[in-house]
């Protein structure tokens, strides 16, 4: 079983590892594997609860906003976790994110035998209640991206 | 002599925006120019938003306002929605949603405890590195984290966010079996709960006594929650309704968040403003448990508030018992509401502090207007102030990385609400 978890807040470009579960949950090409094969998730800003959604699971993609400077829209895909290195400060128990989450639970134990992370970059200053155009217009494209790759780890042992 | 230097520290809080300080500090010979806290505050987008919607979307609208604390915005939305219109749910609904903020806070306190507080105290730059030398520590504190979740979970809803509530009461009633199964995983936790506290008296936590007014609500015969009077140690003692006539908003130059002041000062809201006000209203095996540990309240320093946060922790366990003890299945998990015209007014205890919500409505419960006052507005005065002081006494001489871990201690105290609105991954790649 591999197990897809779409990561977001109801804000602005925030949102779009939520927005592309859904997407992923009505695509056509995934619907034999749905009830067997894949697990589709979406958890607001899971925080640290994010380890507790691995158990149990061996097999796990994450699906999240990230900001690297590259172009919106654009698809990272990282298996090599190491490279995952915050350097912001957080001082609230709304800024324990995916890195601080990973890095918990790499020290901890408690990372499943394959983990990759999908991370699509945003654009940091798309505030609101909904997902900037330009980032909108990217997502079939994303959507028939992230299914190829699925497709292809879900036939990986 | 001390050498004077002039100090200029910015702390990106705030990677909203990439660069973007959310602390400035400016110090020039000596004195502390200028200290400007900026905070991103989502519910103000929210305000407008809500404007139109049905009084039945509201709990799931306002749900989404904060990750950590979705609950909150449900109870104090519900509330003022059934202040509106007339209608009192019970007492079933009334234990339930005390349930459900037992859920919240351990869950908020338990993250904020061990994750986040309690690496500076040690040292560590983070709870990874704190986990290889305190691995059981860090464990205990995820499983008080997820026994809150698993009571918020209890009341059904997605892992998004919480759907269970609605005005009136719950959509549905959790099963008599699921009740006796979390009752049993609630009580395990309670010596985690009970380690902890003691281990948090144990602390050698810095001495910052600071003089401040704490506001909380109260209520008659409990540990509030849900109801009660807005109280201060100022001797205030209010109806939530006339909030707006002694706690002024306005806008501060620095920052887009509104700051708060009560009777024109600042003032603490949160665990520790809590205790300060409601100790009294512990159960008496929580009371003697505190003497035993030598935990007393009022306490005026804010690095006590980790203090403040393993207490409720316990007490939010030994609550979930009690409610969880005497679980029945209702016959009605709701009252139906009859819409009506009205402006009605919620203020509960977020674990952050007290959430204060107003609404107007028209007759068909519509949302005319909304106001949203949220904890960490109200402390964002204060913890400039606190800033200011602990600065200060703990001496502009030290250097730049010493100062600024001291000023991001000063502020974790407070657990703000800074990034709700926003979570990604800001990442630097180190290539070698």
């Amino acid at each position: 079983m591999l197990k897809v978890i779409g990561i977001g807040s109801p804000f602005g470009d925030d949102q779009v590892g939520l927005l592309l579960i859904e997407a992923l949950r009505q695509a056509e090409q995934l619907q034999p594997y749905l009830k067997s094969d894949i697990e589709l998730l979406a958890v607001d800003r899971p925080g640290s609860g994010l380890l507790s959604l691995f158990e149990g699971a061996s097999k796990v993609v994450i699906i999240d906003a990230v900001v690297t400077g590259a172009s919106s829209g654009q698809l990272h895909c990282w298996s090599d976790l190491a490279v995952l290195e915050s350097s912001g400060s957080f001082l609230s128990s709304h800024g324990f994110g995916l890195a601080q989450a990973l890095a918990l639970g790499r020290q901890l134990g408690g990372l499943p035998e394959q983990l990759f992370v999908f991370g699509i970059e945003i654009d940091p200053g798309a505030g609101g209640m909904d997902i900037s155009p330009r980032l909108q217009q990217k997502m079939p494209a994303l959507t028939v991206q992230i299914i190829a790759l699925l497709e292809l780890y879900r036939s990986e042992t | 002599m001390t050498e004077r230097r002039d100090i200029s520290i910015k702390v990106p809080v705030l990677a909203r925006v990439e660069g973007e300080g959310a602390l400035d500090i400016e110090v020039r010979d000596g004195k502390i120019e200028q200290l400007n806290l900026r905070i991103f505050e989502p519910p103000r987008l929210f305000e407008k938003f809500l404007e139109g919607r049905s009084y039945n979307e509201v709990a799931d609208i306002v749900a989404r306002i904060c990750g950590i604390c979705p609950v909150a915005y449900q109870m104090s939305a519900v509330h003022a929605i059934e202040q509106v219109f007339e209608c009192d749910p019970g007492p079933w609904v009334r234990d339930m949603r005390r349930l459900l903020y037992c859920g919240e806070w351990l869950e908020s306190h338990g993250l904020h405890v061990h994750l986040l507080a309690l690496p500076d105290y040690f040292g560590f730059n983070s709870v990874a590195e704190m986990a290889k030398q305190f691995p059981d520590e860090v464990r205990r504190g995820l499983a008080l984290q997820g026994i809150g979740n698993e009571i918020i979970r209890f009341f059904g809803g997605r892992s998004v966010h919480p759907i269970g509530v609605r005005v009136g009461g719950f959509y549905k009633a959790p099963k008599a079996a699921d009740a006796a199964a979390l009752l049993q995983k609630v009580q395990q936790q309670l010596t985690h709960a009970e380690a902890l506290l003691r281990w948090s008296a144990s602390l050698d936590l810095p001495d910052s006594t600071q003089d401040f007014v704490s506001v909380a609500t109260r209520h008659a015969g409990e540990y509030a929650m849900n109801e009660g009077r807005i109280v201060s140690d100022a001797g205030h003692d209010l109806a939530s309704e006339n909030f707006e006539n002694y706690f002024k908003e306005h806008q501060a130059p620095h920052s887009t968040a509104l700051h708060c002041h009560l009777d024109d000062r600042p003032y603490l809201v949160g665990p520790l403003a809590r205790l300060n006000l409601n100790h009294d209203r512990l159960p008496a095996a929580i009371k003697s448990l505190l003497h035993e540990c030598g935990i007393v309240f009022p306490d005026r320093n804010m690095f006590h508030s980790i203090i403040a946060r393993s207490v409720e922790i316990y007490y939010g366990l030994y609550e979930a018992t009690r409610i969880l003890e005497n679980y029945v299945v209702p016959g009605l998990s709701y009252v139906e509401a009859i819409p009506k015209a009205g402006i009605g007014f919620g203020c509960t205890e977020a674990p952050r502090g007290l959430l204060w919500h107003r609404y107007e409505l028209d007759a068909a419960g519509r949302i005319v207007q909304a106001t949203i006052v949220p904890p960490t507005s109200q402390n964002q005065a204060r913890i400039e102030e606190d800033l200011h002081n602990e600065l200060l006494a703990f001496g502009l001489e030290h250097d730049d990385a010493a100062l600024r871990l001291r000023a991001e201690m000063v502020i974790r105290n407070y657990d703000p609400c800074i990034s709700c609105s926003t979570h990604f991954l800001d990442l630097r790649v180190q290539r070698s």
